[in-house]
């Protein structure tokens, strides 16, 4: 334990009786339990030298070494005042090995638990809303939930659907202090965003990413790893694939698996798809909506910055997609400059079959969605406008005859 | 407790450190005020927090590194009179300094997703917290310490989930208001007047392993079965253990029968086979009950699973050893009755004294079969109770604050004060006591403390008492030996309850019964 290791029934010393110098302390209660065999000392021993610990691992984010130096010293003077209690040769005893692993571990964890878990990244990584509404949310320091929908130009009941996970994962705080809910930044706000903020598109909103990464203490950020990551774990069994509406990759992948080809080829503008299984010779292409080339486009970009590649390069890397492995390159400039996703291996019939029923759920029920928000959304336009449709027209800015059309297919009437 | 308007200016004058100040505010707030739904007040709210960001609170607490901001005195702006201190506009003034107080404090949570410290920051504070046994007070009595994960958080979420969309369980309607509720980080606990408190935290070497949580499997080894009662004492089958009564007061204690060195070799080897079998069905958790582990079997145990994490098998992240009286350094008189918690390689991680003794009354004597041995009203477990110590073990791997409250300890305080205020996500009960039934005391108690605890309540009894009582009562098939106490109600008959009866046995000749228990089902 990090207090009271190995150690049962140890008497608490108070917060009062502990000496104010940390090196003397150790040797005070080293004295306690060594010399004088009180061991009331013990449990107080192990809290001085989990202190030591909490300041190597700050130490390890000081940008200078002179700090280094005064650890080392403090460390050689806390040494001092345990090891004149020591008889015969210490390295002998297990406990001196034991001792040594117990604060490696402690270290590790001070240290793992000051960086991002991948999980949070990758929620963020998802979503461009979420994105967007943990920035506003860092900008504002703490900011009441309409406030914040009404400047992310979002319903507040969908706002508050989306932060939900973002508080389940502490990516969020949520107070409610009567009927009026803020939300606020954690810790893991400042990390994440900090990881993001390397990514190499541009910035929702133009938040001031340099404060967001002063902010964090993280210091590693592999944003295109991540987003590669993010967009292959949407697949993932039980998930929401179109959670991330901007994720395109993810279903073009799963047509590639139930047709049986070997991978997609994706030209540079996001145009044109191929899909190819070369031990049939067979390869067939279509063209995309121009609404999912820059979606599509972005997340290429994402991917292909995973591996630094430059032109010449053909080998990409490799990412676990579910449970398949894919290969990601970008072909050279001479072959068209398509961007190819690989399958490694054959892909499993019923899995891919699993994966687009997936992915079909989710692009029906987003569909849904939105044709339902449409309805919504026109029907108050309208009523705003008196039901004139004329006005509703330009304040849509489409032309009468789509209006009459739209009123038509979603049943809108007066 | 609630302090009055002068004590509060007069605390808050002299202290110079910021969870103090925590610790002081929230004694005054609490009893005096809620944040309430008041549409009337929403604008007070909304100019609070508006001031709390224009002056860059936040920043300031940590850039005060455990002092108090000038600016965050300026702020709060303690009123001369002591109207005006109870006035709702300093109400809401004082409440929001304290929740910038307990969001600035985030940083520091070791049981929350992420700390964020750095090189500089917090460093006084963390060296405060470190050499002071994990609180965060200075001058305050009592405690300020770190809450706990949700329950939805950490571990719990999946299965949680699964169990409401399950649609078999829902979540527990709020009742009533309390302060702490809306602090995420700080929990202030006031002083328990004859009950220390020790928040232990457990090392990453010793702390669960790479445990699956998908769902929630405890196993319980009652090891004592059956009751056989004497004309001078009863035994506690099998093995050599008895139960007799004190020739000089009304009490009773359990004792060994026969020479130690000897007697335990079949109580050793049906917990090795037990234990195994727990491990096999892939357990969490491995519980024994109280008073059936003395410490020859308690050396069993440690080596089961030393062997268990030597072949690399699956083992229990956490096994409660049960209890046995136990002698203590600097009470060697008389001995208490101790719990032994072992981690997943056999190590003891710590051990719990139980702080109140069992007054076994002659009703109960008569259901167990007892009364004609013990002949006294009541008849008291004969221990060593005080100095009372209650220890709260958090694990950071999987942000659980875990408490042993051993039999007696979760009805009655200090122990159902402590859970009241410590929030502990998991609570672990050995007894020896009566079927567990859904309406006993015990379960009684677990539903109160559901109402304002997320945690989970385990309790794990032996069957020989438990037996006696359900044959007693004309009950047929096998008494209920484990309770199961989880923060959401089950829809068939709103209990955060459920009881477990069925047993299974372990292969091997001796075949030690065993009750395998799974959240969600």
């Amino acid at each position: 334990m990090a207090s009271g290791t190995l150690m049962m029934d140890k008497e608490v010393s108070s917060p009062q009786t502990v000496p104010e110098d940390l090196v003397s302390a150790i040797g005070v209660h080293a004295k306690e339990i060594f010399q004088d065999k009180q061991e009331s000392g013990a449990l107080a021993l192990q809290n001085e030298l989990d202190a030591l610990t909490a300041k190597v691992s700050a130490t390890a984010f000081e940008p200078f070494r002179e700090q280094f130096d005064d650890l080392l010293r403090l460390l050689r003077n806390s040494y001092g005042q345990l090891a004149r209690f020591v008889e015969g040769d210490f390295r002998e005893q297990p406990s001196f090995y034991l001792g040594q692993l117990h604060a490696l571990a402690e270290l590790a964890h001070r240290l793992g638990h000051q960086h991002a878990p991948r999980e949070a990244v990758e929620l963020v990584a998802r979503s461009k809303t979420v994105e967007r509404i943990l920035r506003r949310v860092v900008e504002e320091k703490s900011v009441g939930a309409l406030e914040l929908a009404t400047k992310l130009g979002l319903e507040e009941s969908n706002l508050s659907s989306t932060c939900k996970p973002l508080v389940e994962k502490e990516l969020l705080r949520r107070d409610r202090f009567g009927k009026r809910v803020r939300y606020s930044p954690t810790p893991l706000t400042f990390a994440v965003l900090g990881q993001v903020s390397g990514k190499p598109s541009g910035h929702v909103d133009g938040a001031p990413d340099r404060a967001m990464v002063a902010l964090s203490a993280d210091g590693t950020r592999d944003w295109p790893r991540v987003a590669v990551a993010a967009a292959a774990n949407s697949l993932a069994p039980g998930q929401n694939v179109m959670a991330n509406t901007d994720d395109f990759l993810s279903p073009l992948l799963t047509l590639a698996g139930v047709r049986g080809s070997d991978g997609i080829a994706i030209d540079p503008s996001g145009r044109t798809v191929s899909l190819e299984a070369k031990k049939r010779g067979e390869r067939t292409e279509f063209d995309l909506p121009k609404s999912v080339r820059k979606s599509l486009v972005e997340q290429l970009k994402a991917c292909a910055d995973f591996k630094g590649m430059d032109p010449s390069t053909v080998a990409g890397d490799v990412v676990d997609w579910s449970g398949q492995k894919l290969s990601f390159a970008s072909q050279v400039a001479d072959a068209g400059g398509a961007f190819t996703v690989q399958f490694l291996g054959v892909p499993d019939p019923e899995a891919s079959k699993s994966k687009v029923q997936t992915a079909f759920q989710e692009i029906q029920e987003e569909k849904t969605r939105l044709i339902d928000f449409e309805k919504i959304y026109v029907r108050e336009v309208l009523e705003g406008c008196e039901w004139k449709p004329t006005k509703a027209a330009s304040t849509l800015g489409i032309s009468r005859g789509r209006l009459d059309t739209l009123m038509k297919n979603l049943n809108l009437a007066p | 407790m609630i302090s009055n308007p002068g004590n509060f200016r007069d605390a808050i004058s002299r202290c110079d450190w910021i969870f103090d100040l925590f610790a002081h505010g929230f004694d005054f707030l609490n009893g005096r005020f809620i944040p309430d739904d008041d549409p009337a007040l929403a604008d007070l709210w909304d100019s609070a927090e508006d001031e709390i960001k224009r002056r860059d609170i936040a920043a300031q607490l940590v850039d005060a590194d455990g002092a108090i901001p000038l600016g965050l005195r300026q702020y709060l702006d303690i009123p001369g009179g002591d109207v005006e201190m109870q006035s709702t506009e300093f109400y809401i003034r004082l409440f929001s300094v304290l929740s910038a107080i307990d969001r600035a404090a985030a940083d520091l949570n070791h049981l929350h997703a992420h700390t964020r410290l750095g090189s500089s920051r917090w460093s006084r504070v963390v060296e405060h917290f470190e050499r002071h046994g994990k609180q965060l007070q200075r001058e305050a009595s009592g405690y300020v310490v770190f809450r706990p994960r949700y329950f939805e958080q950490g571990p719990y979420l999946q299965w949680s989930n699964e169990a409401r969309t399950s649609g078999q369980w829902t979540e527990i309607p709020e009742r009533g208001e309390h302060l702490g509720k809306y602090f995420e980080n700080l929990l202030r606990i006031f002083p328990l007047n004859d009950c220390e408190l020790d928040f232990r935290v457990l090392n990453p070497l010793q702390d669960f392993h790479d445990v699956s949580w998908t769902k929630l499997r405890v196993g319980l080894v009652p090891l004592i079965q059956e009751l056989n009662v004497r004309s001078s004492d009863a035994q506690l089958l099998p093995g050599p253990l008895l139960m007799k009564k004190d020739a000089s007061a009304p009490s009773f204690s359990i004792e060994v029968d026969g020479d130690p060195k000897s007697v335990f070799r079949d109580l050793c080897d049906r917990a090795e086979a037990a234990l195994r079998h727990v491990a096999e069905q892939g357990c969490q958790i491995a519980m024994f009950p109280e008073m059936v582990m003395p410490d020859p079997v308690l050396r069993r145990l440690k080596e089961v699973l030393a062997d268990l994490a030597g072949k690399n098998r699956s083992r229990p992240g956490l096994t409660v050893a049960g209890t046995f009286t136990r002698l203590l350094p600097h009470h060697a008189t008389r001995p208490f009755n101790v719990a032994v918690v072992l981690n997943h390689r056999g190590e003891e991680l710590w051990r719990q004294q139980k702080a109140q003794p069992y007054d076994m009354h002659l009703h109960e004597q008569r259901r167990f079969g007892l009364d004609a041995l013990l002949q006294s009203n009541p008849c008291r477990e004969n221990i060593a109770y005080t100095p009372r110590k209650l220890l709260t073990v958090d694990s950071r791997t999987t942000g659980l604050r875990i408490m042993i409250l051993i039999c007696e300890d979760l009805a009655r305080e200090p122990g159902t004060r402590a859970v009241r205020d410590l929030h502990p996500s998991l609570v672990l009960t050995p007894v020896m006591a009566g079927p567990l039934e859904a309406t006993g005391g015990f379960a009684i108690s677990i539903a109160q403390m559901l109402q304002d605890n997320d945690g989970i309540f385990l309790v794990g009894n032996s069957a020989a008492l438990a037996k006696a009582a359900w044959k007693h009562d004309g009950k047929t098939g096998d008494p209920p030996l484990l309770l199961v106490g989880v923060p959401l109600l089950k829809k068939s008959d709103h209990q955060p309850l459920e009881t477990v009866s069925k047993t299974e046995r372990a292969s091997g000749p001796l075949g030690p019964e065993v009750l395998i228990y799974q959240f969600p089902g």
